[in-house]
């Protein structure tokens, strides 16, 4: 197993859940109904945030969501597995993790990726410009890299990774966790 | 022209004007091409600057985001000027849309 970023689910200690969500998809079959990402994305943000004005929070949450399980469905390499959505609340933040299974390819690129990601080396301002002109189309680490990218770059969001073995050596289990500013802390940093 | 699904509209009537509202959030950038398409016949008409509003795009996933890169890119391609308008209330445009001005200095965002 290993970890990028500050995976440990240290919210749930830190700060008391006031709200919990999780979702499972099987089969993954969303490519052919790609609506559907954007709805459990559109549906979550609503359930967070209901009741509140907190247009903002509930819009990032919805990028955010979206972005994670877009990645997921792309990726996972049976169609046949579980993914999964599990949204944790708390008084100040939120966090979303989005697990599924993918190949060991797609895994190594996707762990070359987050050492650069995570390193000391990597370079904020050069980084999108060069996904950009790729064009896209690309792998795990290269095609998730530009999302993983702006929710973190773009909306003040801690994002960690865990890759984990499976009973099979060509398949992984990738977690991708952000944690996420709710509004009024989110306001007041900007 | 005129392009709308339940999620987005794009409306491409104006020479040198486009608007894009709703959803954005197509499975690749390959997949924004068609829809993208009538924007670019039109800049590759054009000398004058070319305007895209999105101050009404809600939501753009990463996709997309490289599609708009392409979308500028063309204009560079052709020196046809481009002008976004853009909208700091919806919080992807204003991060997503100032990083994308490096891309070009004949790249105007403009948050109205």
């Amino acid at each position: 197993m290993v970890e990028y970023g500050n995976y440990k689910e240290t919210l749930t200690t830190k700060m008391p859940l006031t709200c919990e969500l999780k979702l499972s998809f099987r089969p993954l079959d969303l490519m052919n109904k790609w609506q559907r990402c954007g709805l459990t994305a559109d549906f979550i943000s609503q359930f967070e945030t209901i009741g509140q004005s907190h247009i903002r929070t509930k819009n990032v949450l919805s990028t955010a969501v979206n972005e994670l399980l877009e990645n997921a469905v792309k990726f996972s390499c049976d169609k046949t597995q579980h993914a999964h959505i599990h949204i944790t609340s708390h008084e100040t933040k939120i966090r979303i993790e989005v697990t599924n299974h993918s190949d060991k390819q797609d895994a190594d690129t996707l762990k070359k990726f987050l050492t650069v990601f995570f390193s000391k080396d990597f370079d904020v301002n050069t980084f999108f410009i060069k996904q950009v002109e790729k064009g896209g189309n690309v792998g795990y680490g290269e095609g998730s890299q530009l999302g993983f990218y702006t929710l973190s770059h773009n909306y003040q969001s801690q994002l960690s990774a865990r890759i984990t073995k499976t009973e099979s050596p060509e398949i992984y289990k990738i977690t991708i966790a952000i944690e996420l500013e709710k509004e009024s802390a989110y306001d007041h940093k900007n | 022209m005129i392009i709308k699904t339940d999620e987005y509209r794009i409306e491409c009537i104006d020479p040198t004007r486009a608007v894009i509202i709703g959803s954005l959030r197509l499975p690749t950038p390959s997949a924004y091409e068609p829809h993208f398409k009538p924007i670019k016949d039109k800049i590759e008409k054009l000398r004058d600057p070319y305007t895209i509003n999105i101050t009404k795009v809600s939501y753009l996933n990463s996709s997309g985001i490289t599609a708009f890169a392409n979308l500028i890119f063309f204009a560079k391609e052709h020196n046809v000027p481009l002008i976004m308008e853009a909208s700091k209330a919806i919080p992807w445009q204003e991060k997503t849309m100032s990083s994308l001005e490096k891309l070009w200095s004949h790249l105007s965002i403009q948050f109205i």
